[in-house]
């Protein structure tokens, strides 16, 4: 699958609220395939870019097109678009079958189509069992799940799901993931925004971390780390403690306890195996996308 | 087109999955309706309230005075209320009862029944509630047919003619102030009517004009039949059914109201903006609904009314013209509502508080017929009135079609321009540019 042709292009985008500037300048392309996360804390502005990418909110300056040149603003062309918006955007007293079939008909979906959609959508979330009873008797993660199927009942080239795994248990938040990572491998291409950066790394082809507006960073998890994760750090649990200095650069020695810090961590455990020194364990701990967003703000991910 | 008619289906079907919005809708103005009709009707109570009360004191608790209190009871005109005299006249001072009646000791013994003997010794005794004279007429006459009644029973009644036959030639003897020449001429006339009772077959008894086989002297009925007054209303039904409904119309106004604005508020409204509809689709969806919810009401209890309670269609293409007018005008107040509300709170006390006025004094509350002159100058005012008048029109306002259509265009373009306004308000707020 190519992963280089943009399907929705933003740029220069500027969304003020008075005198507060919600989105600052952001410029991003979502490109056909891929999995593109907006990490960053709440009111970062993910929710506002997401709402002016699918015609929602006319940005205040900046542009935002579609494939073909198309502005989402215009209904018509937003068909290749689904959404699952952060609030349960569904009706209680409506079943789950009934929600999906409801919004389907208002993209055109009907007759034998129709029921054919519904019924998948509602598989590919694992509600079919449940797909009469009322929405109102959903669990959280239930309904999360239900959210997502009303998003792509209409089969969406694109899917924007907006902190889809919030209030959500672990259990119904790891359905969500196998859901997001089945639609990736049938070649959607999903915008995911998220303040959780394991949802981040584990679904994401690109990251951009996004704070006060304004795109920070964006590139893969790889390019993430390695330009403002910081070193790796590598520990070892020796056998005996040294009773002489160990000549490795940027080691540090607390009794058995043995911590490299280091850009190359093949590297630095070949010159650990090499020192002669007996040791019980050794760990690698990479640099984190917490580590990426603390760079580059100066604060915590997990204080916001 | 499509899409406006799955989001108002939509929205019936939530509207219907709401047991209490249902209520207001359907139950509510039709407990109004069949309420009010019944109370102007005055069969509210049943049968007990149509009659006239008398409370009646039986002192004599004799078998006559018994016999007449049951046949007073018999009587479709006369409810008989059995109590002591002071509660019988408790009763009468408090305009509880029309009269009451009290039968003295000696009722059963006296011959004439308590209305033939002499002044000051009447056996019988009747209080009439002073505000409602016009009655006690039409009770002496009841009163005078049951003793009638009693009376020919008597007559009838071989033994007990004799025994009072007997009773009075005792008093007779034992009177000594009567002339001796007079009372000789009535010994021997009470003599001869013991005699008669004495031998006369039982069949001359019952066939003589006070014989059990006859009945009371009447003067004979003409059977006529009433004609309806063709400016009035057939019944109490025919005006309290338009008014009733209202009801059911503005608690579509609030649910409808109440919903767009819970689309905004829980999300889903999002949702239908984000599909490929435009805004005016998705408000003429709601719009559809709301309008649709309120014809189908009115009809259902139009329905109802014209199986069940006899209201008339004067006529029905006017009806129709009416519902239709009604329920766009409502609409668009809907879409004012919801236009110029921000949160459920307002819309709720808004749309209810709004609503509420224009029922008091546009005819919701008090039917227009009942309205004193100075509440119909205000109920001008009121779309709930013009709703109410576009409706009778078709069910009993003898109105020509020239003389409805102001009525007809008023709620059109009232409804029109207030939908056209909320509209305009509600999608200023919703779609931020």
């Amino acid at each position: 699958m190519s992963v280089t042709a943009p399907l929705i292009s933003a740029t220069g985008l500027v969304k003020r609220y008075g005198t507060l500037t919600a989105v600052d300048g952001l410029s991003i392309d979502v490109r056909r395939g891929e999995c593109l996360g907006l990490l960053g804390p709440n009111g970062a502005g993910k929710s506002t870019t997401i709402a002016m990418m699918l015609g929602l909110l006319s940005p205040d300056e900046g542009t935002v097109r579609l494939e073909g040149g198309g502005n989402p603003a215009d209904p018509k062309t937003r068909t290749i678009l689904g959404a699952a918006p952060q609030a349960l955007s569904l009706y209680e007293d409506l079943t789950g079958e009934e929600n999906i079939e409801f919004f389907g008909t208002l993209y055109g979906l009907t007759g034998a189509r129709l029921a054919s959609r519904v019924e998948e959508a509602l598989r590919f979330v694992g509600l079919y069992d449940r797909r009469k009873d009322r929405m109102g008797t959903y669990s959280g993660g239930m309904a999360r799940r239900l959210n997502l199927a009303c998003a792509i009942v209409h089969e969406p080239e694109a899917v924007l799901l907006d902190e889809p795994t919030v209030g959500v248990d672990p259990q119904s938040r790891n359905q969500l993931y196998e859901n997001v990572e089945k639609l990736k491998a049938g070649g959607r291409t999903i915008l995911y925004t998220t303040h959780y950066m394991e949802e981040a790394e584990r679904l994401c082809d690109r990251i951009a971390i996004i704070d006060n507006g304004k795109m920070l960073a964006l590139g893969t998890l790889d390019e993430l780390l390695s330009a403002h994760g910081g070193e790796s750090a590598v520990e070892v649990e020796l056998t005996e403690a040294p009773d002489s200095p160990i000549e490795i650069p940027g080691a540090t020695l607390e009794g058995k306890r043995l911590r490299i810090q280091t850009k190359n961590t093949a590297e630095t455990v070949v010159a650990i195996a090499c020192s002669g020194r007996a040791f019980d364990g050794l760990r690698v701990t990479r640099p984190t996308l917490e580590g990426v967003f603390l760079s580059l703000t100066g604060r915590s991910l997990r204080d916001e | 087109m499509n899409a406006a008619i799955s989001i108002a289906l939509k929205d019936l079907k939530l509207l219907l999955r709401d047991r209490a919005g249902l209520f207001w809708v359907i139950g509510f103005p039709l407990i109004s309706a069949i309420l009010w009709g019944a109370i102007f009707s005055g069969s509210g109570g049943g049968g007990v309230a149509s009659k006239m009360k008398v409370a009646v004191v039986d002192l004599d608790k004799s078998p006559n005075s018994e016999a007449f209190i049951v046949d007073l009871e018999k009587s479709d005109s006369i409810a008989v209320l059995r109590h002591t005299q002071e509660e019988a006249a408790t009763l009468v001072r408090r305009g509880k009862v029309v009269a009451s009646l009290t039968l003295k000791e000696g009722y059963g013994a006296d011959s004439g029944f308590g209305m033939v003997t002499g002044e000051g010794s009447n056996k019988m005794e009747l209080a009439l509630d002073p505000a409602r004279r016009a009655e006690s007429g039409m009770l002496q006459g009841m009163l005078m047919q049951a003793q009638f009644e009693n009376l020919r029973n008597k007559f009838s009644d071989r033994t007990k003619m004799r025994e009072m036959l007997s009773s009075s030639l005792g008093d007779l003897q034992g009177d000594t102030t009567i002339d001796p020449k007079q009372r000789g001429l009535l010994t021997n006339m009470l003599g001869g009517i013991d005699k008669f009772f004495e031998q006369a077959d039982q069949s001359i008894l019952d066939s003589g004009p006070m014989g059990k086989g006859t009945t009371t002297p009447t003067i004979p009925e003409v059977a006529v039949t009433r004609e309806a007054d063709p400016n009035k209303p057939k019944n109490t039904f025919s005006v309290t059914f338009p008014s009733g409904l209202m009801w059911g119309v503005i608690a579509c106004v609030s649910a409808f109201a109440l919903s767009l604005v819970q689309e905004r508020d829980k999300g889903t409204l999002l949702r239908l903006q984000l599909a490929p509809i435009s805004p005016a689709a998705i408000l003429a969806g709601k719009g559809f609904a709301c309008f649709t919810a309120m014809v189908l009401e009115t009809l259902l209890i139009f329905a109802i009314g014209l199986l069940f309670f006899d209201v008339g269609v004067r006529n029905l293409v006017f009806l129709a013209i009416g519902v239709l007018s009604s329920a766009i005008c409502f609409s668009g107040i809907m879409m004012l509502i919801c236009g110029i509300s921000r949160s459920e709170r307002v819309v709720s006390g808004a749309s209810w508080g709004a609503m509420l006025l224009f029922m008091m004094f546009g005819g919701g509350m008090i039917p227009l017929i009942a309205m004193p002159s100075w509440m119909l100058k205000l109920a001008d005012f009121s779309p709930v009135k013009w709703a109410i008048y576009a409706m009778e029109g078709g069910v009993w306002r003898p109105l020509s079609a020239a003389e409805l259509v102001p009525t007809w265009g008023l709620l059109l373009g009232g409804g029109i321009a207030a939908y056209s306004i909320g509209v305009y308000l509600f999608r200023k707020s919703l779609w931020r540019t």
